[in-house]
């Protein structure tokens, strides 16, 4: 990937994390003053670092994933262990998660970074699928921008799930059960809504090489 | 006419039909805000409605047109 789009996504990253705290701070150093607003920006800023850090662990905590077990998953360890000596990066831990979709996706940082897959990709796979599988997703980790791209995907993510919440809102406000027409056709419509621009984030903020 | 409506729909690939159905979702909250703006007015404000249509539609669809240019770029070119 060429540099300028790097520096692009960079610049879309900060714009999406500074924008609302710039926003919040300008009310602060309009009627409260300099001193307080520079507060109030050094508090958002670290606010902003934290979410950026730990969205690995909201997307785990999302997806409801467990450490996989050593014992139980050894050959998972050990050609996690084999790829990431080859390419000389920290040992990624791996996570599994109920789902009988075969997915495999990465989150974390460049210094701590964690595989997540589905039980149904285990299940699928044989054994040297899933090597192939995860040689991929050690190549990407291995290009960095991890901690970028984790953070594009919850954010993404969130947007996402405003669809399921106005299939909430619906099923809430009356009108009807989650199978009826209505739930499932304001569903439809807010998917339509929000679709777009989760996309859109994820193919202008990712640095997706591989 | 069904078998028309088949036939263009199977022609789309799945990133048109995703922007399509983007589209149509767009065009029902401009329904539900013209709706709400003859309510609250208590009348039909024929050139209001005209103007926010050409607004909202001009700005829907320049949105629709960058991403797919985006989509183009990133999905079928790469």
């Amino acid at each position: 990937m060429c540099r300028g789009i790097i520096i692009k996504n960079k610049l879309l990253v900060f714009l999406i994390l500074a924008l609302p705290s710039i926003l919040l701070a300008l009310p602060v150093f309009y009627f409260v003053g300099v001193p307080a607003g520079i507060v109030t920006l050094v508090v958002l800023a670290f606010i902003d670092w934290k979410i950026y850090r730990s969205s690995g662990w909201i997307i785990l905590k999302w997806y409801h994933c467990q450490a996989m077990p050593l014992g139980e998953y050894a050959n998972v360890h050990s050609t996690l262990y084999t790829f990431s000596e080859k390419v000389s990066i920290r040992l990624p831990k791996p996570f599994i998660f109920e789902s009988m979709v075969p997915v495999i996706f990465s989150v974390g940082t460049d210094n701590s970074s964690k595989i997540v897959m589905s039980r149904g990709l285990i299940e699928l796979l044989d054994e040297k699928e899933l090597e192939s599988v995860i040689a991929r997703e050690i190549a990407r980790i291995s290009e960095s921008g991890m901690a970028q791209n984790t953070f594009i995907s919850m954010l993404a993510g969130t947007v996402a799930s405003l669809a399921t919440a106005a299939l909430w809102m619906s099923l809430l406000g009356g009108f009807g059960q989650e199978d009826d027409p209505a739930p499932r056709f304001i569903r439809f419509v807010a998917m339509g809504l929000v679709m777009l621009p989760a996309a859109l984030l994820v193919y202008l903020g990712s640095r997706d090489q591989v | 006419m069904f078998s028309e409506i088949h036939y263009y729909f199977t022609i789309l690939k799945d990133w048109q039909k995703a922007l399509f159905f983007s589209f149509v979702s767009y065009s029902f909250v401009l329904f539900g805000i013209i709706v709400a703006i003859t309510f609250i007015l208590k009348d039909f404000k024929f050139l209001l409605v005209l103007g926010l249509s050409f607004v909202y539609m001009g700005s829907v669809i320049a949105a629709m047109l960058v991403a797919r240019k985006i989509f183009k770029k990133r999905l079928i070119e790469q």
